[in-house]
């Protein structure tokens, strides 16, 4: 009894002190959801063929070769740590975005490559499924809703057409288009 | 993931291998291969499993505080996976019905089948029936399988409270929890040694 008394003193103390713990400062966290909470702005981005976004497609070769976004490239997660993938991480001012089925592997591909210091890495809210409904499949709104609903949804059918009709066209091309990959610097090496 | 070493390095194989050990020995020396001492948190007499997954957690937050606080641990370098609410409560209600059932969880359940328990044994051998099950059903499943995900979501952040406050209320909850328990188990023990 004296000995759980004192392991409760204990504990609330400790409670205490982190109430009144000064918010530490880390390091500038970037959260996943920050840039892609807009859905229709990555889209958008994709359409308008936007330079500053490198989309990674952490599916396996299969899956990416069925669907996947313009530009893509493919790197399985289980190969996302190989040297030559590791080069695509390495991107000057552009926002490299994680995606897959869902977002497991995007968000554990995320904390891989930010331990690895990688920057500007972002994640696919709701990874594909949730694309597929907002952007592939939108919903008719309703009767009584804001023009900017329509608005949006005269987009995302207009992005659906886009992402479904001219697919098999995008396949080919991207085909011919080599992504510049950027070699990491090698280190000085010694001897003579 | 363990977020002190780069995931490149091979050692953070040997220390999760170690640390799997340290956990499966722990759980077994808490009792917790034993199904009676499980179940009996839902009977009320034994509230031993309530305690230590309390004690685990505060611990834990204490030590993540503390070490994010002195600069050894930085948040952002924990995997935090997605929640995914429908699944979620879905799945909490078939493993708590399984709990109650079978009499384990699906960790202390290999933990017993390690010391050779039978009933451990048939346990696991369900354990993957349902996998099975569910991997080929998977389509059935689907929609509340990918439905209602959340994203990278922290408690404190959804109440709108900070951290600190937070595991303020943790802790609190933990003592009330433990004195409460300790109460609850001494008057249902009494009652037990009159029959």
């Amino acid at each position: 009894m004296k000995k759980y008394i004192y392991i409760s003193f204990l504990t609330f103390t400790f409670a205490i002190i982190v109430a009144f713990l000064p918010k530490q400062n880390t390091k500038k966290e970037l959260s996943p959801e920050e840039f892609l909470s807009k859905i229709n702005k990555l889209a958008k981005s994709i359409i308008e063929k936007d330079p500053n976004i490198f989309l990674i497609d952490l599916r396996e070769k299969e899956e990416f070769d069925k669907f996947s976004l313009s530009n893509a490239v493919n790197i399985p997660l289980k190969d996302l740590l190989k040297i030559d993938n590791l080069d695509y991480l390495e991107q000057e001012n552009k926002k490299i975005v994680f995606y897959s089925n869902g977002t497991t592997y995007s968000n554990q591909a995320w904390t891989i490559a930010t331990r690895l210091n990688y920057k500007n890495l972002y994640v696919l809210k709701g990874g594909l499924n949730n694309w597929k409904k907002t952007i592939l499949e939108p919903e008719y709104p309703k009767e009584n809703a804001d023009f900017k609903e329509f608005d949006l949804y005269e987009f995302r059918m207009g992005a659906s057409q886009y992402f479904t009709g001219s697919g098999e066209k995008e396949k080919a091309k991207r085909k011919k288009k080599k992504v510049i990959k950027k070699r990491k610097k090698k280190e000085v090496e010694g001897g003579c | 993931m363990i977020p002190f070493f780069s995931p490149q390095d091979e050692i953070t194989f040997v220390i999760s291998f170690i640390i799997g050990i340290a956990f499966g020995f722990i759980l077994e020396q808490a009792g917790f291969s034993s199904s009676r001492k499980l179940a009996g948190v839902f009977y009320g007499y034994d509230f031993v499993v309530v305690r230590v997954f309390f004690t685990a957690a505060i611990t834990t937050m204490l030590g993540l505080i503390f070490l994010n606080y002195f600069g050894y641990l930085n948040f952002s370098d924990i995997f935090i996976n997605s929640t995914y609410i429908w699944a979620t409560a879905v799945g909490g209600a078939i493993m708590g019905l399984g709990f109650i059932i079978g009499g384990f969880c699906p960790g202390t359940s290999v933990c017993a089948l390690a010391i050779g328990k039978i009933d451990a044994m048939v346990f696991v051998a369900g354990i993957f029936i349902g996998a099975f099950i569910f991997g080929e059903a998977y389509p059935i499943f689907k929609d509340i399988y990918i439905e209602g995900n959340l994203g990278r979501i922290l408690i404190y952040d959804t109440l709108g409270i900070s951290q600190g406050t937070f595991a303020f209320s943790m802790i609190l909850i933990a003592l009330i929890m433990f004195w409460g328990s300790y109460f609850i188990q001494k008057k249902i023990s009494k009652k037990e040694m009159k029959y």
